[in-house]
């Protein structure tokens, strides 16, 4: 299945407004791409998974102390 | 004194609403221009064209999945074709309009996109505050008339306040009327500065005046920045002391709106209404002793404001 575009979008719009057909699929590959670029840029900003694994050792052995304490 | 208006006298509107009302309370002669002279600056106001597109869409999308369920079609089902179809709509809605450079994040795609979002965010099947029905219909794009006290200074009919909300919602077993509002980013006080707000205080208390039990009113915000959506939430109820006071409140702004008719002459604020938001457009008028004949030279088009037109955050 071809991805969609901004562009991709903006051509399905002028067929909206053409008045032209327009199938389920491609309304449904419209929304995947809006779904998917809503967020581009802070995704790729997102911190890399070995951070993550860090911060749940952290977690689990704040968990251990807690425990040690009670 | 040297009146600014012209010499015909324009009509006084039959009704009024809080997008007028707001206007005369920021400024009398703004609102003159916009409601009694009946003009606006020319070209297509993005911020106009991107919520009422996004409106549009979930306007649809919620009637379409309250018809549907209605009918027995599954909850996730009627949802997934709900956003469908709400989609085309505000794709239909948000027309052929190109943005300007500093309004590019209001464009089409991501109008579009602060739509998917919305509805991901708050799905039509999962939503914690539903669409109430009443008399076995949906609850949205909701209108409604009031008579005022205020008579009008021509027929001497009541004036009308009127309006028209976007959604009334259940939640907790409480009645809620619920509002869609676009913007360009969230302040830091977003949600607390909807607590006084006049437009929404007036949508309870019309309710009540129908006879639908609302204790309140929520704010759903969706901020539309160039590189991601976001959204937030205010949910805020009033006491009915605060809906009695909205009401006296407004039939006093109605009737200075008279008096200022009668008076022929709508005082100017001269100070930050002039500036405020991207700055009223009237300015160019004001500079002038007398602005009637800059009106057709300048960027200026008549425009009648229809009370129900769908109200629109900027």
């Amino acid at each position: 299945m071809e991805e969609m575009t901004a562009e991709s979008v903006r051509e399905l719009q002028q067929r909206v407004l053409a008045h032209e057909p327009i199938s389920e699929e491609e309304l449904r590959r419209a929304i995947a791409y809006l779904r998917k670029s809503r967020n581009a840029a802070p995704k790729e900003k997102a911190p890399p998974k070995e951070k993550k694994s860090k911060t749940q050792d952290v977690d689990l052995l704040s968990l251990i102390e807690d425990l040690r304490e009670a | 004194m040297a009146l600014i208006q012209d010499k015909f006298r324009h009509p006084f509107p039959a009704a009024v609403d809080s997008t007028m009302l707001h206007a005369f309370r920021s400024c009398p002669q703004q609102f003159y221009m916009s409601y009694v002279r009946k003009i606006r600056a020319g070209g297509t106001n993005t911020h106009f064209v991107c919520g009422g597109a996004f409106a549009k869409g979930l306007e649809i999308a919620r009637t379409q999945y309250a018809n549907t369920t209605a009918v027995g079609v599954p909850a996730i089902l009627a949802a997934e074709k709900a956003v469908e179809v709400g989609l085309l709509a505000l794709l239909k809605a948000y027309g052929d309009h190109v943005p300007g450079e500093k309004n590019k994040n209001k464009d089409m795609v991501n109008t579009a996109r602060a739509y998917i979002s919305y509805f991901d965010k708050w799905p039509l099947h999962s939503d914690y505050i539903s669409v109430a029905s009443f008399q076995g219909k949906p609850a949205v794009e909701f209108t409604f008339v009031l008579d005022t006290p205020i008579r009008h200074p021509e027929s001497g009919m009541p004036i009308i306040y009127a309006g028209r909300l976007d959604w009334v919602g259940e939640y907790n077993g409480l009645y809620i009327v619920m509002d869609e509002k676009t913007t360009r980013y969230f302040k830091s006080e977003w949600a607390s500065d909807w607590v006084l707000r006049a437009q929404f205080t007036g949508y309870v208390y019309a309710c009540q005046q129908y006879g639908i039990p609302v204790t309140g009113y929520g704010i759903r915000g969706t901020a539309l920045k160039m590189t991601e959506i976001e959204h937030q939430e205010a949910i805020i109820t009033i006491p009915p002391w605060r809906l009695q006071r909205w009401w006296l409140q407004t039939a006093r702004d109605i009737q200075r709106m008279v008096d200022c008719w009668k008076q022929d002459y709508f005082d100017f604020n001269l100070g930050d209404a002039c500036t405020s938001y991207n700055g009223c457009p009237f300015t160019q008028l004001c500079k002038v002793e007398d602005p009637e004949p800059w009106i057709p030279a300048g960027d200026f088009e008549d425009n009648t404001w229809s009370p129900l037109q769908k109200e629109v955050e900027v």
